[in-house]
């Protein structure tokens, strides 16, 4: 490790990681929230063409890709909010755009460094580009974390915000400007073509592990970090690009959070006490069947009351409600 | 107007009315409700009732006419704080966020931005969810609450933000009799607890018989009865004749004389 961090292009790599890892899932949990998950990818395309932009005429990359980004987030949610028919249209052209337009510019600068934007590099990250890096991650962690009860309530209950007086439209912009500025931040790290797994599949994991936004919030961030500065030690061992190896450990992460976050829950379950009052249990049934009940559910004797619950109806029963499920009752 | 003094109504309608997609949904409806109030806002699917809850909260533009809300007009009005919404259902995007996290959305309006909520919205937050039974159920997500208990999550999250008008869309569709019941009583106990003045959409009064102290009809998008004693629940010779029946309008009861299953309005 102390080999490692005596290289200043791995110090520079793995500060840049660690904020990528921290701000992605910050934003992707409002993304997700709103179920947006693909528009991290849709500006990571817009972004490429403003790193080829920045290649064909010749100044720095990641200003250039933060602006175009920001430019092609505020189209995007302009289409959005004014629910154009040909609104979806009109963003996979945005998209693919994007992307074309990225390669071509980048080919005509006769530059072959595309692949570094795409899926990162550990060794391009200079002292300006680190420098930009850490002040605007931590204007977006500022803004994302300060207004998260705002940016929550407009993001998961949209109308109700509007009765609260939240000015909406401001919020909705707010997101999508400071989700382009992330995906900007994240090129040289995760890359332009996967940051948006970076944003999306730890909140994913999160929320398998953990209850209520705030917490989910939190161990997304954790996930991002251990994801992003991982993904970057072993890009230096294997010099393989760090986006993917990022990416894969971020879905790793989340493959073990399925079964670990069900025990979890069974045990969340099972440590509240059940109100089950010792009547129920014991209240007559005079002739019953091999399920416990001296009539089925739905039949013509039944007088049960029922409650619709989703796709099936429950029956009111001795003070708990349940339905048939194959050859048992389920409690509801 | 008489004898309440120099008070601004809660609300003021006056010729309000509202086109959707080229359809009139509200057409003229004036109104007054004044502070303690009790009033149900009554009429079939597609009668306009839910829209014109809907154009009180700024959801949808009303195209002629006037509301006030204390005394402000709405285009001017700030302090949304003063009013509790409580929709018809959880928006799906709720469902992974925890109860109290649903119902310190409430205090957004009272709270600065970037500034941590401080002990008294905590306490807000915390007696809100207390007053609608759900304290063991505060760290629990939405997803696992049962159809009731979303509800009250939805009702604290109004009293969180210390409402005096109550705005709340069919409160009792889509859950079962004993739920209807126990959300009358817990209203019952708020309506005494706190000054509220509440404006509840309704299919019929159902529990809330005792509650309601005032109707109002819609039909086709007019206000065609506005008093007290009218429950198009009850089967037409329980009703008391009608006190006043807008002059636009040959009222015919025409109300079918219980809920009708589809929910949602135009």
């Amino acid at each position: 490790m102390s080999t490692i961090l005596s290289y200043p292009f791995m110090v520079r790599a793995l500060i840049g990681a660690l904020l990528t890892g921290l701000i992605a899932p910050t934003i992707g949990i409002y993304i997700v929230q709103k179920r947006l998950s693909l528009l991290g990818d849709g500006l990571g395309h817009v972004a490429i063409a403003g790193v080829g932009l920045a290649l064909l005429t010749g100044v720095t990359p990641l200003p250039v890709a933060i602006t175009v980004a920001i430019l092609g987030a505020v189209l995007i949610e302009y289409l959005r909010q004014h629910q154009r028919a040909s609104g979806d249209v009109g963003l996979a052209i945005l998209f693919y755009g994007g992307l074309a337009g990225g390669v071509f510019m980048s080919g005509l600068a006769g530059a072959g460094g595309l692949s570094q934007y795409l899926f990162g590099s550990i060794t391009t990250i200079s002292d300006a580009d680190l420098m930009m890096i850490v002040v605007l991650a931590l204007c977006v962690l500022v803004v994302s974390i300060g207004l998260a009860d705002r940016l929550f309530a407009v993001a998961s209950d949209e109308e109700y915000a509007r009765t609260l007086g939240l000015p909406i439209r401001f919020y909705n912009y707010l997101t999508v400007v400071l989700a382009a500025v992330a995906i900007s931040l994240s090129m040289r790290t995760v890359g332009l073509l996967l940051v948006s797994a970076l944003m999306v599949v730890p909140i994913a994991a999160g929320r398998n592990l953990v209850t209520g936004f705030w917490l989910t919030m939190v161990v997304g961030m954790g996930i991002g970090v251990v994801a992003a500065t991982g993904g970057v030690l072993g890009s230096y061992y294997w010099n393989a690009p760090p986006g993917a190896l990022i990416v894969l450990i971020a879905i790793g992460v989340f493959i073990v959070s399925l079964p670990v976050g069900a025990a979890l829950t069974r045990r969340r379950r099972a440590g509240r006490a059940l109100p089950v009052a010792p009547e129920v249990v014991a209240s007559p049934h005079e002739q019953e069947n091999e399920a416990g009940h001296p009539h089925v559910h739905g039949g013509p004797d039944c007088h049960h009351p029922t409650v619709r619950h989703g796709d099936h109806l429950d029956y009111v029963h001795d003070g708990h409600r349940h339905a048939v499920h194959g050859d048992h009752y389920d409690e509801h | 107007m008489t004898g309440v003094g120099t008070e601004p109504p809660v609300l003021r309608l006056r010729d309000v009315s509202v086109t959707l997609g080229g359809l009139p949904i509200v057409r003229g409806v004036s109104a007054d409700i004044r502070a303690g109030e009790f009033v149900a806002l009554l009429g079939a699917n597609g009668s306009g009732k839910t829209t014109l809850l809907r154009a009180v909260l700024r959801l949808v533009q009303h195209q002629r006419g006037s509301i006030e809300l204390f005394g402000v007009p709405q285009e001017a009005f700030r302090d949304w704080g003063r009013i509790g919404y409580v929709p018809q259902q959880v928006d799906p995007g709720l469902l992974t966020a925890t109860v109290r996290e649903v119902v310190a959305a409430g205090r957004l309006p009272l709270r600065r931005p970037f500034v941590p909520p401080r002990r008294g919205d905590r306490q807000a937050v915390e007696r809100a969810i207390g007053e609608v039974g759900l304290e063991e159920k505060a760290g629990t997500q939405l997803a696992h609450l049962s159809g009731g208990q979303r509800r009250r999550t939805l009702i604290a999250r109004a009293l969180a933000t210390d409402p005096e008008l109550l705005v709340m869309d069919e409160p009792l569709a889509g859950v079962d009799v004993a739920t209807q019941q126990s959300l009358a009583d817990l209203l019952r106990t708020l309506t005494t607890s706190r000054q509220l003045t509440v404006l509840v959409v309704l299919h019929e009064h159902g529990p809330f018989a005792d509650l309601v102290r005032r109707s109002l009809l819609l039909q086709d998008g007019r206000l065609v009865f506005d008093g007290d004693g009218f429950d198009p629940g009850l089967p037409h010779e329980f009703h008391h004749p009608p006190e006043h029946i807008s002059s636009h309008n040959d009222w015919v009861p025409a109300y079918p004389s219980g809920p009708e299953p589809e929910q949602g309005d135009a």
